[in-house]
Order: C-alpha cells, then structure tokens, then sequence
C-alpha cells in the first residue's frame, strides 16, 4: 500500500490535523462574514504555519 | 527564484534553482529583445527611476533598511517569533517595486501564496495597494501600491526619521 506522505501519522499530528481542519472552518465561517479581514489573513497564515510545522 | 546563498560577500552561492515561472519570465524577455532590432527603449519604471527625487530616494533606501534590520532580526531570532507580511509586502513594494507579481511578493515576504493573497485582498480594500493585469502573463497579476499607500508609507518613515534625530 503506498502512503501519503503528507497524512497525520501520529497522535500529535493526528491533533495537529484536528486543529487545521476546526481553523480552516472557522476561516470559512469568517469569509462569509467579510474574505477580506485581516482577521482571516492572520488565521490563513496561521494554518499554514501549522500545514509547514506538520510537514516539516 | 530561488538562491542558495551566504551573507558573506566573499562566499559565492552555491547554487540557483529556477522556476518554470523564471524560464518562462526569460523566454518572454528574450523574444521582445529579439524582435527590439537592436534599439532597447527604457522601461517607464527605469525612466520613472532616473527622475526620482533625492528625498523619495532616501525614504526608499530607510524603507530598505527596516526590511534590512528584520531580516536580521529573523537570522539571529528565528522567523517563528516574527510575522508580519503586509507590512513586508508594504516595505517591499515601496523600496523596490514599484511593482510585483503576487507570486513573487509572497516568496520575499516568505509567506505562502494563499496567506499572501489574504493580506493583499485586505490592503487592496484598505486602498493601500492596487492590482493589475501582468501584460504579457495571463496568469500572472501585478501588485502595486496606491498614492495612499505611498502617502501613507512616506508619513510613516518621514516620522520615524525625525523622532530618531
């Protein structure tokens, strides 16, 4: 069976995953409310901090 | 572009990585040089370069300076501490534009292209930056600043300076 190396692959990533999945919700709640929010700037950064740290 | 590099001016880089987007850049530049039949006009943004005023110099060089003194900042601190892209975009822009691709903005403000995109959507509604078609890449849009950005910027480093003095 071939892997996706990007998959959670643990207990931490598993949270880590958890986490990006409820941040990329609320992100797209907030870009209902206004796609141009610094708000939702700072969260999209924040969750691919978190895509890199996972990753990398 | 990507450029493997040391600070250290006596250490050569070691290697440059280019992107299909650089080749296809220099395809671009190398078909309207062959069609230039050997007149090269200067560029608005080259002209506009030569007749800068002394003063708009100097606020660009302070400009260059803070991206310089941050990027310190990050070598010795580490990047996670820090972040700031609209703020580098902004600097970016200001000392060496006048204008980017977003692409390229996001890759010298090291931050991701979605995040990039975010930060530009909110100082394209702040009046602060505007966009533009790139002329020859469909794909590509430009990114530049306002006059209120340029105002507001020029006020920024204007009042950093005389407090500093």
């Amino acid at each position: 069976m071939v892997s996706d190396p990007e998959a959670p692959s643990g207990p931490r990533e598993e949270r880590f995953a958890e986490i990006i999945d409820m941040l990329e919700s609320a992100l797209r709640a907030l870009d209902e409310l206004d796609p141009c929010a610094a708000t939702g700037a700072r969260l999209q950064g924040l969750i691919d901090d978190l895509k890199n740290g996972l990753r990398g | 572009m990507t450029e493997t590099m040391s600070d250290d001016p006596a250490v050569k880089p070691q290697a440059i990585q280019l992107t299909r987007r650089d080749i296809d850049d220099a395809k671009r530049l190398l078909a309207l040089l062959a069609g230039a039949e050997g007149k090269i006009v200067i560029g608005p943004e080259d002209a506009e370069e030569r007749s800068t005023p002394p003063a708009e110099r100097a606020s660009q060089q302070a400009a260059l300076n803070l991206l310089s003194r941050r990027r310190r900042r990050h070598k010795i601190f580490g990047r996670a501490m820090f972040g700031e892209p609209a703020w580098e975009m902004l600097l970016l822009l200001y000392s060496v534009g006048p204008r980017e691709t977003v692409g390229r903005l996001a890759e010298l403000a090291y931050a991701s292209k979605s995040t990039a995109i975010r930060w530009i959507d909110y100082l394209e509604s702040q009046g602060l930056v505007c966009r533009e078609a790139h002329p020859t890449d469909k794909r590509a849009i430009f990114v530049e600043l306002s006059d209120k950005g340029k105002q507001l910027i020029r006020l920024y480093l204007f009042d950093t300076a005389r407090s500093e003095t």
